[in-house]
């Protein structure tokens, strides 16, 4: 039994296991480094790094190096480098078992001018709330590493009223719209715009909102069923019209003539009436008045008052700057309308470049093209390019569908992809008896559901945990290189506020400069400019207490490893073996 | 004795006319070359810029035998001419088709990338799917490549880069480009900066140094040169602007001297040196002369480098295999101190000439250009302490390498046996340096880790192949002590442990291409490596396989 024993005993203390361990470790390290290439950090540590098998190597290494110290038992002056170089390695591997229990990494995202107490983890977090009840049940459940479809019921710890099964996790994934042909629904055409500048390609529902028209560049593409009417030459007199665009939608067009000048004209099916107080064929502002220069056609302009309805506005209107605000002081309308003074030989400068697609009760519609050439218009065949005399586009349309179906769907994205629109999504489903109803969910999204008769919220999110004390953003500062875009440091402008310790500071946070407090260090590691919004500033929160153990593990193994190599009473190295050498 | 080496010291430094023809007379590059221009984030001399441009235009550091400074205001000159010759290069197979018919010598004129409006969409397509953060194609990737050296192209011949007067308020806003004094506006704006007397004889010095160039009058080109360079001090002296002018010379010297260039040539002269027959004691002197002013030259190079950059320069990997290869060096001469014997000085020089010349011969993916820091980088401090610890561990393992491969060859060819010994004891001295510095770089790494982000450890790509690498020759260190390895097996163990160390300072970056490292990436050279790695292999494996039917000790 004892030789038994002893025999375990030394194979754990062999040198034959060292180096098996060495070498196993530095290959799992290794494939480690490859999955993080190829499908992120998440799935290396859920793969190799945190692993159980990666901890059991690490707990035989750390047996390893101390059975081996201890069969050199009695311990001579000769083992002192070899002795100390092990210790070294055993404190860091403590160290790193510590940091495995008690250490905490999240992330603080903070807009300028709030504040933040709480740090988001990696973990997802699901919360179903009861909009009758108000009760409040969360469901924590472990992401997958891959996109995953299935099927499995999410336990709350507790007793729920319905059953939450999670049916698709993706942890990157982009939504997808398709359009396929339906059996009801409105016409849908696939169109193709290719020029040298930019390209697009889009499809364009009759009759949806945000699908039947897009803008590319200064043109726009749309699918109506109403033609772009030929600019008619309004009257012969060559003094123009005034359009009146309502937002209730009514239009109304005035074309006025040389004695419009003082008349007043109603605005039918509204309650104004429009009086014209001055024609111009050439205004210019002359001390803050409005005056004719000449008698030419050059800068036509009316001055007008729209009356009615308790209002009296007074507009000036210019034929080429038809986005100037026409009231001064850029006050918006109280009667809701848009005046326009559309001049025949000016009409140029007020026209927009645009393709538009004319449905038709039965098959293939219409298309006509207004650019500064004029009004072109044709049917549609489908693969044929059209010149659309704006620089070099064309258009194309290559598909029709006379019942177009909306189809939304989540389609996995690569982890290491690095899509924009990619986010992490989830399917969930809840059911209670006899009813169910699943959705998709992206992370940071609340979905409304109802099945049995009763409403929920149900939310993903992040789990989150206190961090013991609140930071305030108050400026996030981004500097470049001289003469550059190129960022060369990140700056945040804190504010710490500990109540528990009467703290309130304010802190530089910046790149190698973190925030420490309670062990915690917050250090700068990402930002989201958008304009016209308030900066973001994303903070790392981390907090790693086998750090000391490390940091003393760190300064005994080199000095072990110093009096290994150089210091001969400590070593037991022989440097010139005699079983090395060439006899 | 003393008195000789001293002598060669001296010759080896005279052997480079280039650093001291400049001084006696004045041409039109050394003109041109010394007036500072603002270009990628700080000021520097237009030898400097000039050189940049020329590499990332033609692939060149110069073209058709003219310096890089004289050839970029020919341009400015007259750049309908120039845009029109054939100077971009067009390497990618795929996109010479594209191109087939305009290519002469596989090189394309700048303006017939510009004015093709097909390409021009082509790129534009590839832009939108970059910036969607879309994985590019090779194809896209070079036509996109092709697109900005024509755009740089233009821009200097238009003179819209670089950035030659500073605002005399704001030294960090953008300086004003030469294109400025083309149009009456931009006189306009320079004359609200400047007094307008002071912006006219620019005006003037400039009109006249461009014509100069255009008709071709070099002789009097110097001149104009120096009229304009003057009329440009000037006018930035007329708003009490003052640029330090030590910094520019001393970059101008650094460009002159090309310090790691003259190195590795003193490094081979010594090597050549020491292998050639006649066994003279004197001449063993001789060789460690060149060796010891190769390496001063090169620790010189580095410290003009560091006093440019205002940074230990370790930060890409151009810097990283200079310094690396001057570890080596170092630590053949340290070793040299215990083993005097011309063995190791010969095998680390002929590791820092071999690195040395991958540094200079692919200036396209290994940019020698000096640039300002990344932001996670810019804490000199633990940069200097982390990065330098670590790459001298690179360094002593490249000696290792080359001291390795040595003792397989001596033992495949059964040369002495006392040469054998004497090679295993570096080599053991080697692996022991190696192990040290790499593993408290990686620890002192943690610590940096730990102080500014929270962490010691995180499984980050390169610390984890830092820490593979210790393993590996741990596991050869280990499998020494047990007596499972002779001789041959440490060396042949050590040679292959050398991947592990490539991998951990090439492949993280250039192949994984992951990770919180990410400041060094970028492409290029993976064809090389490769095939630097299986002929290395190779060789190792025909030695293995001689040793093991031919040779063992003599």
């Amino acid at each position: 039994m004892m030789k038994w024993m002893n025999q375990v005993f030394k194979f754990f203390g062999s040198l034959k296991l060292a180096v098996t361990l060495i070498v196993i470790l530095g290959i799992a390290f290794g494939v480690g480094t490859f999955i993080e290439a190829d499908h992120g950090t998440h799935a290396a540590q859920v793969l190799v790094y945190r692993t159980t098998w990666m901890s059991v190597l690490m707990a035989l290494l750390a047996l390893n190096l101390l059975a081996s110290a201890l069969d050199r038992i009695p311990w001579k002056k000769k083992h002192v480098g070899f002795l100390t170089t092990h210790l070294g390695i055993i404190l860091m591997l403590l160290g790193a078992l510590v940091t495995q229990g008690f250490g905490i990494e999240g992330q603080l995202q903070i807009r300028e001018g709030e504040q933040e107490g709480r740090m988001s983890l990696a973990g997802p977090l699901i919360q179903v709330v009861s909009i009758d009840s108000g009760g409040r049940w969360t469901f924590l459940p472990e992401q997958h590493v891959f996109p995953w479809t299935g099927r499995k019921l999410l336990d709350a710890g507790d007793r729920t009223p319905f059953r939450l099964s999670m049916l698709a996790d993706y942890p990157k994934a982009k939504f997808q719209e398709e359009i396929v042909e339906g059996e009801s629904g409105s016409p849908a055409l696939h169109v193709t715009l290719k020029g040298s500048m930019a390209s697009s390609d889009q499809w364009l529902v009759l009759d949806d909102a945000s699908r039947s028209s897009y803008n590319l560049g200064p043109a726009a593409i749309r699918f109506t069923a109403e033609r772009i009417l030929p600019e008619t030459k309004k009257t012969g007199s060559g003094f123009g019209t005034l359009r009146f665009d309502f937002e209730s939608g009514t239009h109304i067009e005035i074309p006025l003539e040389s004695n419009s000048q003082g008349r007043t004209y109603p605005l039918e099916g509204t309650p104004f009436q429009v009086e014209v107080k001055q024609i111009f064929k050439d205004a210019v502002v002359n001390q803050n008045q409005l005056m004719e220069r000449s008698e030419e056609w050059q800068n036509p302009a009316v001055q007008l008052i729209l009356k009615g309805a308790e209002i009296s506005e007074q507009h000036t209107v210019f034929a080429q700057f038809p986005d100037f605000p026409t009231i001064h002081g850029l006050k918006p309308s109280e009667a809701h309308v848009r005046i326009a003074y559309e001049v025949p030989q000016f009409a140029e400068q007020t026209s927009q470049n645009e393709i538009r697609f004319i449905a038709k009760p039965k098959g293939l519609p219409d298309f006509q093209v207004k650019s500064k050439q004029g009004l072109m218009e044709g049917a549609v065949r489908l693969g044929e390019d059209v010149s659309t005399g704006w620089m070099d586009f064309k258009f194309s349309v290559d598909r029709y569908l006379e019942r177009a179906k909306i189809k939304t769907e989540y389609m996995p994205l690569p982890n290491v992809s690095k899509d924009e629109e990619a986010r992490s999504v989830m399917q969930l489903e809840l059911e209670t008896a006899g009813s169910k109803q699943a959705v998709w969910l992206s992370q940071g999204e609340v979905a409304h559901v109802s099945v049995g008769g009763s409403d929920y919220h149900v939310i993903y999110g992040l789990r989150t945990v206190p961090i013991g004390f609140q930071v305030a953003l108050r400026d996030f500062m981004m500097d470049t290189d001289p003469g550059t875009n190129r960022p060369a440091s990140f700056k945040s402008e804190v504010t710490l506020q500990d109540p528990s310790r009467g703290i309130e500071q304010d802190v530089l946070i910046q790149m190698n400069e973190p925030l420490k407090h309670k062990g915690f260090k917050v250090y700068q590691s990402a930002y989201h400019l958008e304009p016209g919004k308030p900066d973001i500033s994303i903070f790392t929160v981390a907090k790693d207490p086998g750090n000391p153990l490390k940091y003393a593990g760190a300064i005994i193994l080199v000095s072990g490893i110093l009096m290994l190599f150089y210091v001969k009473p400590f070593s037991t190295l022989k440097t010139s073996d005699p079983k090395l050498r060439s006899r | 004795m003393k008195k000789m080496t001293f002598t060669f010291l001296l010759a080896g430094l005279f052997l480079f006319p280039s650093a001291l023809q400049a001084a006696r007379n004045e041409t039109l590059e050394a003109v041109l070359s010394r007036i500072p221009v603002q270009d990628a984030g700080r000021a520097k001399p237009f030898a400097a810029f000039a050189r940049e441009a020329m590499i990332f235009i033609t692939g060149r550091g110069q073209f058709e035998n003219r310096s890089a400074a004289v050839s970029l205001w020919e341009w400015m000159a007259d750049p309908q001419v120039w845009s029109g010759e054939p100077i971009l290069p067009v390497k990618h197979l795929e996109l010479r088709k594209e191109f087939s018919s305009d290519l002469v010598r596989n090189r394309i004129a700048p303006n017939l990338v510009l004015n093709d409006l097909a390409f021009a969409g082509k790129v534009n397509a590839a832009r939108q799917k970059d910036q969607a953060k879309q994985r590019l194609t090779a194809l896209e990737r070079k036509e996109i490549e092709l697109y900005q050296r024509a755009q740089l192209f233009s821009a200097i011949a238009s003179a819209r880069a670089p950035g030659f007067i500073p605002h005399p308020q704001e030294p960090k806003i953008a300086w004003v480009p030469l294109e400025a004094f083309t149009s009456q506006e931009g006189i306009h704006i320079l004359e609200n900066l400047f007094p307008a007397a002071a912006v006219r004889d620019v005006q003037d010095s400039l009109g006249h140094l461009l014509d100069r160039l255009k008709g071709g009058q070099a002789e009097e080109a110097v001149l104009a040169a120096e009229g304009f360079s003057g009329t440009l001090k000037n006018l930035l002296l007329s708003r009490d602007i003052a640029l330090d002018e030590t910094a520019i010379a001393r970059e101008l010297l650094y460009l002159k001297l090309k310090p790691f260039h003259l190195a590795w040539i003193l490094y081979l002269i010594s090597i050549f040196i020491w292998l050639a027959p006649q066994k003279k004691k004197v001449m063993s002197r001789v060789g460690l002369g060149f060796f010891i002013s190769g390496f001063l030259i090169h620790s010189f190079g580095f410290v003009l480098r560091m006093l440019i950059a205002g940074r230990p320069p370790v930060t890409n990997m151009y810097e990283s295999i200079i310094w690396v290869s001057w570890a080596a060096v170092l630590f053949s001469l340290i070793l040299l101190f215990f083993y005097p014997s011309a063995h190791l000085p010969v095998i680390a020089a002929s590791v820092a000439t071999f690195a040395l010349l991958i540094g200079e011969s692919f200036p396209t993916f290994l940019d020698a250009s000096i640039s300002p820091l990344v932001p996670v980088l810019r804490s000199n401090y633990w940069l200097t302490i982390h990065v330098l610890t670590i790459t001298l561990g690179y360094g002593a393992f490249a000696l290792n390498w080359g001291i390795a491969h040595v003792l397989l060859y001596s033992l495949a060819f059964r040369k002495k046996k006392e040469l054998q010994n004497s090679l295993g004891e570096y080599l053991y001295r080697s692996l022991q340096i190696g192990v040290i510095f790499l593993t408290a770089g990686t620890i002192l790494g943690g610590v940096w880790a730990a102080d500014s982000w929270g962490r010691f450890w995180g499984w980050d790509p390169k610390e984890t192949w830092a820490l593979i690498a210790i393993l590996a020759y741990l596991a050869v260190l280990h499998s020494r002590t047990a007596g499972w390895l002779d001789m041959f097996g440490v060396a042949f163990w050590s040679a292959l442990c050398f991947l592990t160390v490539l991998m951990a300072w090439y492949g993280v970056n250039f192949v994984l291409g992951a990770g919180l490292h990410s400041y060094g990436f970028g492409g290029g050279g993976l064809p090389y490596v490769a095939a630097f790695i299986v002929s290395d292999l190779l060789l190792i494996l025909y030695f293995a396989r001689r040793f093991k039917t031919k040779g063992r000790h003599g």
